[in-house]
């Protein structure tokens, strides 16, 4: 008990992350707060590393370029620790004792929907980075003036199955493989893709593709692989179950190309100990290889952190900064309906590409069009290349 | 540690504990008169609704004396029981009845499996319980009314009685928020020390003595259990029409251990030791700004030192 | 009839992981009568150390259990020390306490490896005999798996071993014909922390190595340590492998979906048959 009161004596939103200002630029005046929320602990807690380092490097640039007219931007990270109460506790502290300008999260559906709730309650601008539910669009476009604040960058489930159906339809194949875990956005998924697929009469291989997430068993489903013979097996899941699905129908000696949504397979140190590696492919928002903005911003973030990014919740967390940072740049006056409007209208560069945002408040990715993913295939340990669209 | 303790003595400590717990529960109830961020207000809901839960964990472990490793299933199951009602087009006071009346024969499912296996199997009984609950949630999706899906990890929203829109929303939250804490912990403490309390204990500790003395200990079991669970219903139900969604965290093992940690911290057994700690500990941790990176450190060393602190 | 054998195959070799896991739970539970809630943390630290040598000195994770073993067992023996020890009383508490330790463990791990995720190759090549494939490197763990326990079997049967059950089966007696009770303890959780250790570094090539990774396995080994009644530890080998054999069962001929919640059903229904478990005998209540 003691110790509470100890503990207690020296919180009390004292401290904050700040964004690495640089004294020597303009950037000076009153700052601008962005709250950041985000699983820091338990299974999830990479992805709050990954965005502070994310928002720590762009947010260094930014305010070395000169800020947001001239004054500096800072964040503030708060955990979610993966729970919808955390989340809205969260939000609440960022909003009421931090007072933020805006929000950027969360991570996992049951978050995200709070924190959707938070901040149409309080008027306060919430950009969603990642989240493919569809709930998101459903809700925003249902009730528009409620959710005016509230935008979404990532893809949602709808576009995200289609994009790769249309990878996998480049690719002639005459049934496919389905994999996840049971848990209910990866059976949408499912049924999404096998919907789009369907109608371009490329039917599933096999059906019982699903394991428990709490105890994956892989054996029966490289069984079913080996058994139906595929010409293409997605895997659904973009958590670690799948790098280990992939291990291991690699190390049973199946040569069926493998195409996972993003994720973990991503992540070229998990990619190097998939063997042999080849025709492995994953989904991404954007990727390395045209000496762009991308290759630039990959290799800056290596050589800073250590660790290689993904392409999905990095690349999104990255555009999700930058149109923050560009509305608050076009507004007069930083406040939550000006920002809104201007999210609502105007048109943003990112590193997938050029965002805009329709009457859901999503962006319009589309396999085709200039905000439409990549498809990225392993050639070696930390040699990739970009298949998809040529 | 033996001590005479003469009779004007304890009068005059029982005195001066109820007049201390009667000071703190009205005291729970003027805190919205110093209190109107809305942070602060949820944080202290969040904490009166995690004090009762985890009193409900405490009456099975110290009155009933059977241990629970699988609590959220009463509180998460009655929340979605009653998700679940809202979805099918049921009215949302009926829907709370019907997750109550879940929670209650859960509890009487427990109880009945306790009869056959105690101690830490019937805590692995029913923490294999709560888990299939959370896998299913998680597994299962639904149409809903407008056509998205929902379920899943995402949890299923729920028609909110008081909207969240409503002016004084967290205000009046809070106010039937302790209104339920004081209740149920009040509730249960004198239900703990009344006569059917001393007849639980008896059927909880010493079957054989207590069948001798005449004591159906199988009633009286299945009797405790079942207001254990619909205790932790009543949170749920509530917790569901506070969030306006149930999600799949509230039926995790981590929350049914959270309820185990704070009661065996707070004193196991004694209701208002647990339910003061989970509440103090729920507040303090909303409030104090640790480094994200740190919290959980923070956390587990703080849970160590208690426990460390509650043995001398 | 393959996919029987193939099923019957895949599910002794998951038996015999569930199996080691469980046996370190076991240990404890039977003789210190506490249940570790830090065992995957331990499990988790052993993946790490094995991650960390093999990315250093280049050890091979098919032999870095061994030295794995043994600085985790002193890191077990610290830990008890520090956390376990001053509080030997009530079990709940020691229970909770242990709970702490594992999530201090867990927060330290990511301050030392950072939260990043981390992936080891695998060794040894599936091969097929006669249409069955079998996981080489699955096999590997699954027999070292079962060469502890039959080492510790061994081991109970000796003099020490002996002297653990004495002071298992009633503490005061063995202490008054001078077993040092407090010692043996500590040294059983060593053993059992260093056993779940070997138990995560031989897993690591086949999992991803994260701070949370020894989360399920340890709820799946207390599962089996439970039904195979409480701290024994034939128990947790039968209990280890037929959880193993019916989940693969379960996987090949039903869906893999449901794989837990059937191994779910399956813990209920079995302890409702035989409420002490497959071996066990019922442990005194603590009050």
């Amino acid at each position: 008990m003691a110790a509470a009161i100890v503990l207690a004596a020296c919180g009390g939103g004292a401290g904050q992350q700040q964004g690495d200002d640089d004294e020597t630029g303009a950037a000076d005046g009153e700052p601008i707060k962005i709250g950041v929320l985000s699983p820091f602990s338990g299974p999830f807690a990479s992805v709050g590393k990954l965005k502070v380092d994310i928002f720590n490097l762009l947010l260094a640039d930014v305010n070395e370029a000169g800020g947001i007219n001239g004054r500096p931007v800072t964040f503030v990270a708060g955990d979610s620790q993966g729970t919808a109460n955390e989340a809205r506790n969260q939000a609440l502290r960022l909003i009421d004792q931090e007072q933020v300008d805006l929000l950027v999260g969360a991570y996992l559906s049951e978050e995200t929907v709070e924190i959707m709730e938070v901040a149409a309650d309080r008027g306060i601008p919430l950009i969603i980075p990642t989240s493919a539910s569809n709930e998101v669009n459903a809700r925003i476009e249902q009730d528009p003036e409620r959710y005016r604040h509230v935008f979404r960058v990532g893809y949602n489930i709808t576009q995200w199955a289609q994009m790769m159906g249309d990878f996998i339809l480049s690719r002639d194949v005459s049934s496919y493989g389905y994999v996840g875990a049971n848990i209910r956005w990866n059976q949408e998924f499912a049924e999404e893709l096998a919907r789009y697929l369907a109608e371009h009469n490329v039917p599933q291989a096999f059906e019982d593709g699903f394991y428990s997430p709490s105890q994956p068993v892989f054996d029966p489903i490289i069984q079913q692989i080996q058994d139906t013979q595929p010409g293409i097996v997605v895997l659904g899941d973009p958590g670690q179950n799948a790098v280990e699905l992939a291990k291991r129908i690699r190390q049973a000696g199946l040569e069926v190309p493998i195409f996972s949504v993003g994720g973990q397979m991503g992540d070229e140190r998990a990619a190097a100990t998939i063997q042999p590696l080849e025709e492995v492919y994953f989904q991404a928002a954007s990727w390395m290889g045209d000496d762009g903005p991308t290759d630039e911003y990959f290799q800056r973030f290596k050589e800073e952190y250590g660790y290689p990014l993904v392409g999905y919740t990095d690349v999104l967390t990255h555009d999700s900064i930058m149109i923050a940072v560009e509305a608050m740049r076009r507004v007069d006056e930083v406040t939550p309906d000006a920002l809104a409007e201007a999210l609502a209208e105007g048109e943003f560069q990112g590193l997938a590409g050029t965002y805009t945002f329709g009457p859901d408040h999503q962006p319009p990715w589309e396999a085709g069009s200039d905000l439409s993913g990549v498809v990225v295939q392993w050639l070696a340990p930390e040699t990739s290349q970009r298949v998809w669209p040529r | 540690m033996e001590s005479t303790t003469y009779p004007l003595f304890r009068t005059g400590r029982r005195i001066a504990g109820t007049a201390a717990a009667v000071l703190l529960a009205i005291g729970i109830f003027l805190v919205p008169l110093f209190v109107t961020n809305q942070f602060w207000l949820n944080a202290l809901i969040m904490a009166n609704l995690t004090a009762a839960f985890v009193a409900t964990w405490d009456f099975l472990a110290g009155p009933v004396g059977q241990l629970s490793g699988g609590q959220a299933l009463f509180l998460g199951g009655a929340g979605y029981v009653a998700a679940l009602a809202g979805l099918a087009g049921v009215n949302p006071w009926l829907g709370m009845l019907l997750g109550l009346v879940f929670a209650a024969i859960a509890g009487l499912v427990a109880g009945l499996l306790s009869l056959r296996v105690s101690g830490p199997f019937l805590i692995l009984a029913t923490l294999a319980l709560a888990e299939i609950a959370h896998e299913s949630v998680l597994a299962i999706g639904f149409l809903s009314e407008q056509g998205y899906a929902i379920g899943g990890e995402g949890g299923i929203p729920l028609l909110q009685i008081l909207p969240r829109s409503a002016e004084g929303f967290f205000t009046t939250a809070y106010f039937l928020s302790a209104l339920l804490l004081v209740g149920l912990v009040a509730g249960l403490y004198l239900m703990a020390r009344s006569r059917l309390g001393l007849q639980l204990r008896a059927a909880g500790r010493d079957i054989l003595s207590a069948e001798a003395a005449g004591i159906n200990t199988t009633l009286y079991r299945l009797l405790g259990f079942a207001v254990a669970a619909g205790a932790a219903g009543l949170v749920g139900v509530f917790w569901g029409q506070y969030v306006g969604r149930v999600t799949p965290s509230l039926l995790a093992l981590q929350f049914s251990f959270s309820a185990m940690v704070l009661a065996v911290i707070g004193g196991r057994g004694s209701i208002i030791g647990p339910a003061m700690v989970a509440y103090l500990s729920t507040a303090v941790f909303s409030w104090l700004w640790v480094d994200p990176h740190y919290q959980q450190l923070v956390y587990a060393l703080a849970l160590l030192v208690l426990i460390r602190l509650r043995s001398l | 009839m393959l996919v029987f054998v193939q099923a019957l195959v895949s599910g002794l070799s998951q038996g015999a992981i569930y199996a080691v896991v469980a046996s370190g739970l076991a240990l404890i539970l039977g003789n210190l009568k506490v249940v570790n809630l830090a065992h995957g943390s331990f499990f988790t630290l052993g993946a790490y150390l094995t991650y960390t040598l093999y990315t250093t000195w280049g050890w091979s994770p098919l032999y870095s259990w061994l030295p794995v073993g043994g600085v985790v067992f002193f890191v077990a023996l610290l830990a008890y020390r520090l956390v376990i020890g001053p509080l030997r009383h009530r079990r709940t508490t020691v229970a909770v306490a242990t709970l702490g330790l594992g999530m201090l463990m867990e927060s330290i791990f990511i301050i030392i490896w950072s939260p990043l995720h981390y992936y080891l190759r695998t060794t040894l090549p599936v091969i097929r005999v006669g249409g069955v494939r079998i996981n080489l490197q699955e096999a590997y763990v699954g027999l070292i798996a079962l060469l502890l326990m039959g080492l510790l079997f061994v081991f109970l049967k000796t003099r020490s071993g002996r002297a653990l059950r004495f002071a298992a089966h009633d503490a005061e007696v063995a202490e008054t014909v001078g077993i040092d009770v407090g010692r043996l303890h500590m040294l059983t959780f060593g053993g059992a922390g260093a056993l779940a250790a070997v138990a995560g570094s031989l897993m690591a090539p086949l999992l991803t190595i994260h701070s949370t990774m020894g989360r399920m396995p340890m709820v799946i080994g207390l599962a089996v340590v439970i039904v195979g009644g409480m701290g024994n530890i034939h128990g947790a080998l039968v209990a280890g492998l037929a959880l193993g054999i019916i989940s693969s069962l379960v996987g090949f001929y039903l869906s893999p979906a449901l794989v837990y919640i059937l191994s779910l059903a399956i813990i209920v229904i079995a302890l409702a048959l035989r409420p002490t478990g497959l071996y066990g005998a019922l442990l005194r209540r603590d009050r």
